[in-house]
């Protein structure tokens, strides 16, 4: 049974689509049953991955491949390794509790769930596939099915639609990428552990490949001028497709890079480190800047995404050590840039669903028309005040560590470190965001008494209580995660160098 | 015993997260109550500790070791180490904030938050005060640069549209530049252990060149972390709100934090550096000196006195006397905590009625007017200025010795170091200048005649009040300095000092120097304190004395006319012109011009001259007439909060005699 954990997990929400396909129009309670059914099944079964996770091997766990197109050797390999493992365990949790929000109840389409479950399989898909074809296919539904849903909810919303099909040159662009590295290797494997072990020795094709796999993902993970997709998600109020763009899709851009290509393209990473170092600092800049500039708090988000991912992106730069660095430093850094980029998750998670809530009480968090305040509403503004202060990495909290680690490794690389300062100094910007948002809470206005109590004792609140809990679980014990890491970054950068 | 620390460490998380998650269950007395307890047992238990092993044995260590995190070579772990300067500076500041906490025990009513930011302030101080890693210092500072935010919005939530709120940028600034530090320091080092990095710079003999870098960045966050020039507008934002509640917070985030982390960090920071500091902060601290001798505003008062003395303490350190500055930092803390408190109560029971902003900028002439003294106070600002000058017999005498011998001692050593001793002792006469000028003015309220019957102190009249401070200092001069007066100095000074435990690794000190400190330090108060005295009590001789000196020199110089009795021109009619306020010595002066131009241009620039004399008149003596009106006098319990502080400062005093 656990051998085919990772099978079960993409044929359950297959099963789930097809069942609230048969099922009549108007038994919306049994699809939406169905759908928070299939998904709590699938949290179960990454609880049980985890369980049964041997973190001290570092290789593939839980592998499964089977021969699918043997002409062009293409094969259904699933596995995962610390890598991926934390993304999955955060899909499924993300999946998960959307499906218990209140608001699915009022698309109450056949068609929206069944988006919503293909959306699932794509992503999990994406992270478990270990052949570049399965890769791209379960990429391409993901993205596919979401564009789709996107379709369907905002279908007055010309320019979120507009802004959305920047993927679709993204995925080309991939798609060459993927085949370059097929044919430079002799056309033999699509798997991606052989391809990793002989990476192609000729420098230009690497920064080609390189460069056309990196811009690829650079609208997912977001990287600065790729980013108006993500602000345009947020113009909207429903927090499914936002959550599900902002976070999952920010994952892909990671995992892509962290996947593909710090493997395939050991020599031009090193040499292109400069150039996601730059871009990180100006993600940092340019998102912080603007998140501080915004006058509602629901704005802001989206940038501080951008700037989180450029945390992310400085801590994979440090790979620029390569052969002649210290192991431990890339080892640091990239610890610290995965760890980052799954606390973010969780971190941003918390804000879109308390700002949906804010959203629905009424409450907006700009400094004019400012309407919560600490003592009127203890619950909301106290998880609020954690989640900002989790932001900028606060001990305590999750962020902190990884963030700490991102910035020591970084710091020690040689030509980065100076990257490192510019960037430590940026670090600023959403400090004073926080700042300027603790004061906006503090200084509220009060609010009324019958929209305390509706605030305060609505059930689905406690929905983000587990994301709280992990937030500060992992800020005290972070080696719960680090060691489920470690083990397998150890061997992807022993490979690189 | 491990254990214990660990508990000690612990005690102020537990009251955070005991406020934060039973918020509703109990009332808020209750949580006051607890806090209040919680602190006073942590400075009980810490000074039982003090008394049990490190009295004994001035090397006894207590480490505990906890293993947080290790990835390859990055090993973080929580090693805190309890010394006796940590177990010293723990019950300072366990005590101050028991005392103010129990001085606000009935003024809690409707403010839980304080307790929970002042126990979150309370941890992260811990944290710093006992662990050995630079990193934890950094994240825990960072903490605290929270905390003080916090109190911030705590405190002025009622005041909305409050732009000083961005000024808190400075300390987050501060912040990010003690990570640069602490990064280099790691990336030089490969540790982030203070005892190994300092071991690591003292057996290379090529420091590495990163050493200015991190010195530099070191200060640099302190000086923005400390609110000190050009930064020090921020403090001001800080103390807004709750005089007490804002200060005791604040002096614990902005004066003491960072100089516990100078302290530490002093052996690990470039000397060409600290000696660019000593100037630096000297020069910035008479700067702090002055303008609190002559702000009118109570709150400036407060935090320019503060930050001078913070820029004493750092000065002392930047001359290399780390060991001295440890007395004078507890004394320090004392009494501008017993300031605070003092102040606080006239502003609470003097200004109960006015409305928020003028509570903001009270002035002392303000609260000279609601005021109506009782004997008790007076005498309690009167003894606060003697302890704050530091007369004999109480620790701040024992401390400022041993800072300037101290200075002294290294002076003599190093030629460059001159400057900051004249800081020093300028700094001195200040001191005295800053606080008794508040006190007359509180006690002696310029308005009142000098001929009525005084209502201040036991039937004191001013006249008194010098010749009681002079006095007081010239005896207790003579039975400390001389054997035949005072049995207890068979033994010298050289040697009660030494044998404070604090003190171990003193420079050795001469009988001479020591001499000279006393001499110039009595001289040098006593200046400051005649200063305030001539110029609030007098207040009304001050232009013309001025005036007169002026038109000596323009006659010197100009006209250059010598009077015909130099005698009389310069020594009599000025002490005249002082002491029986004659009007007319000024035509004596003018008498007698050639030309009749240069007549108008010299009652011009007399005019001119009598004016600004006017104003600094105004604006020294906090000139303004106006009736007073009777308050309250010291609640009990109050009285008793305020008396232990100068029992303590005494007692503080004594030990170190004694020992």
């Amino acid at each position: 049974m656990n051998q085919h954990l990772l099978l079960i997990n993409l044929i359950i929400p297959l099963i789930g689509s097809i069942f609230i396909f048969l099922i009549p129009k108007r038994r919306n309670d049994l699809m939406k049953s169905s759908v928070s059914t299939a998904t709590g099944l699938q949290l179960w079964i990454i609880i049980q991955l985890m369980l049964n996770f041997n973190p001290r091997y570092s290789g593939i766990q839980f592998s499964e491949n089977y021969s699918w197109i043997p002409n062009l050797s293409i094969n259904l390999f699933l596995g995962i390794d610390g890598i991926n493992l934390l993304f999955l365990v955060i899909t499924a949790l993300i999946f998960f509790t959307i499906t218990l929000l209140p608001h699915i109840k009022k698309l109450e389409k056949k068609y929206f769930y069944i988006l919503f479950l293909l959306a699932d399989i794509g992503l999990c898909g994406t992270f478990t596939a270990l052949d570049l074809f399965l890769f791209f296919s379960f990429l391409g539904l993901f993205l596919f099915s979401v564009f789709l849903l996107v379709l369907f909810i905002y279908n007055d919303d010309i320019r979120a639609i507009k802004s959305l099909t920047i993927f679709f040159p993204a995925y080309i662009v991939i798609m060459i990428g993927i085949l370059l590295i097929y044919f430079q290797n002799g056309a033999t494997s699509f798997n991606i552990l052989t391809l990793a072990q002989q990476p192609d020795q000729n420098v230009t094709l690497q920064i080609t490949g390189m460069l056309l796999i990196f811009l690829g993902f650079a609208p997912m993970v977001p990287i600065f001028p790729f980013h108006a997709w993500l602000i345009a998600t947020f113009k909207q109020e429903n927090p499914l497709i936002t959550t599900i763009m902002a976070i999952l899709m920010t994952k892909i851009g990671i995992y892509g890079i962290l996947r593909i290509c710090l493997p395939m393209f050991p020599q031009a990473i090193n040499i292109l480190a400069v150039i996601l170092a730059t871009f990180a600092i100006i993600n940092l800049f340019y998102g912080s800047i603007n998140a501080l500039s915004r006058r509602h708090f629901q704005d802001s988000i989206p940038y501080l995404i951008l700037c989180h991912a450029g945390f992310v992106l400085l801590g994979i730069a440090a790979i620029r050590s390569g052969a002649a660095g210290n192991f431990n430093t890339i080892l640091m850094a990239l610890t610290g840039a995965l760890q980052h980029s799954f606390n973010y998750s969780l971190i941003f998670f918390i804000l879109i669903i308390l700002v949906y809530y804010l959203n629905k009480q009424n409450i907006d968090l700009s400094p004019e028309n400012h309407k919560i305040s600490f003592s009127d509403l203890p619950v909301l503004t106290t998880i609020l005040v954690i989640t900002l202060l989790s932001l900028v990495g606060i001990p305590g909290t999750a962020g902190f560590i990884s963030q700490l680690l991102i910035l020591v490794g970084a710091y020690n690389t040689p030509v980065i470190r100076i990257f490192s300062i510019i960037f430590i100094l940026g670090i600023l910007f959403p400090i004073a965001f926080v700042l300027k948002n603790l004061y906006n809470i503090f200084y509220g206005y009060r609010i009324q008494a019958s929209q305390r109590h509706q605030a305060i004792t609505s059930g689905k609140f406690l929905l983000i209580i587990p994301f709280i809990l992990l937030t500060i679980i992992l800020g005290i014990l972070p080696h719960l995660t680090l060691n489920l890491i470690t083990p397998s970054l150890t061997r992807l950068i022993s490979a690189i160098m | 015993m491990n254990s214990f620390i660990l508990t000690l460490v612990l005690l102020p998380l537990l009251t955070f997260l005991l406020i934060s998650l039973l918020e509703h269950r109990f009332s808020i007395n209750a949580y006051g109550l607890f806090n209040i307890c919680i602190f006073i047992v942590t400075a009980m238990a810490l000074a039982l500790l003090f008394m049990l092993f490190f009295v004994q044995d001035s090397n006894y260590k207590v480490e505990v070791n906890w293993n947080w995190l290790t990835i390859n070579q990055l090993n973080l772990q929580f090693k805190l180490i309890l010394t006796n300067l940590s177990i010293v500076v723990l019950f300072i500041v366990t005590l101050i904030t028991s005392i103010v906490q129990l001085y606000m025990k009935n003024d809690h009513t409707s403010d839980k938050n304080h307790h929970k930011i002042l126990a979150l302030i309370l941890f992260s101080t811990f944290m710093i005060i006992l662990t050995d890693n630079i990193l934890i210092i950094s994240v825990f500072w960072f903490l605290i640069s929270f905390g003080s935010f916090f109190s911030y919005l705590n405190l002025n939530r009622l005041s909305s549209q409050n732009k000083d709120v961005n000024n808190f940028i400075i300390p987050f600034t501060g912040d990010i530049l003690f990570l640069v530090a602490t990064l280099i320091i790691y990336s030089q080092t490969t540790t982030f252990d203070l005892s190994v990095i300092n071991e690591t710079l003292r057996s290379t003999k090529n420091a590495p060149f990163a050493v200015p870098a991190w010195s530099i960045l070191i200060m640099i966050s302190v000086i923005l972390k400390g609110a000190h020039f050009p930064f020090h507008f921020w403090f001001r934002t800080a103390l807004k709100g709750r005089l007490v509640k804002s200060a005791i917070i604040q002096i614990l985030a902005i004066i003491l934090v960072p100089l516990y982390i100078l302290i530490r960090l002093y052996p690990i920071i470039l000397s060409a550096v600290l000696v660019f500091w000593a100037y630096y902060i000297g020069l910035a601290m008479l700067l702090y000196f002055t303008i609190a001798s002559i702000h009118k505003r109570v709150k400036a008062i407060i935090q320019f006195s503060l930050l001078g003395h913070s820029g004493l303490i750092i000065l002392g350190l930047s001359t290399f006397s780390n060991q001295a500055i440890i007395n004078y930092l507890i004394c320090f803390m004392l009494f501008s905590i017993l300031l605070c408190l003092l102040l606080d109560f006239l502003f609470e029971h003097g200004l109960r009625h006015k409305s928020q902003k003028e509570y903001k900028d009270v002035t002392l002439s303000q609260l000279v007017k609601n005021t109506d003294w009782s004997p008790f106070l007076s005498w309690m600002f009167l003894w606060l200025t003697l302890l704050v000058v530091g007369i004999p017999l109480t620790a701040t005498f024992i401390a400022k010795i041993d800072l300037y011998t101290s200075i002294f001692q290294v002076t003599t050593n190093k030629a460059q170091l001159w400057g900051p001793l004249i800081f020093a002792l300028i700094a001195n006469i200040l001191i005295a200048f800053y606080i008794a000028r508040v006190s007359l003015v509180l006690i002696y309220p310029p308005g009142r005649k000098t001929n009525t019957k005084p209502r201040s102190g036991f039937g004191l009249s001013h006249h008194h009040y010098l010749a009681l401070v002079i006095l007081s200092f010239l005896g207790l001069y003579l039975f400390y300095t001389y054997p035949h007066f005072n049995p207890l100095a068979s033994k010298t000074w050289l040697n009660l000092l030494v044998q404070f435990p604090l003190s171990k690794t003193r420079l050795p000190l001469n009988t001479s120097t020591l001499n000279l400190v006393y001499i110039l330090i009595l001289v040098l108060s006593i200046t400051g304190l005649c200063g305030a005295w001539f110029v609030v009590i007098k207040n009304r001789q001050f232009p013309y004395f001025l005036k007169i000196r002026f038109n000596d020199l323009y006659n010197l110089l100009l006209r250059g006319i010598i009077p015909e009795n130099y005698f009389s021109k310069f020594i009599v009619l000025p002490i005249k012109s002082v002491v029986l306020r004659t009007k007319d010595l000024e035509e004596k002066i003018m008498g007698g011009f050639p030309h009749r131009g240069m007549e108008i241009i010299v009652k011009k620039i007399l005019y001119l001259n009598n004016k600004i004399c006017i104003r600094i008149n105004k604006i020294l003596a906090c000139n303004s007439r106006s009736p007073s009106r009777p308050i309250q006098y010291l609640r009990n319990s109050n009285l008793l909060i305020v008396s232990l502080i100068y029992l303590l400062i005494i007692i503080i005093g004594l030990i170190v005699v004694l020992i």
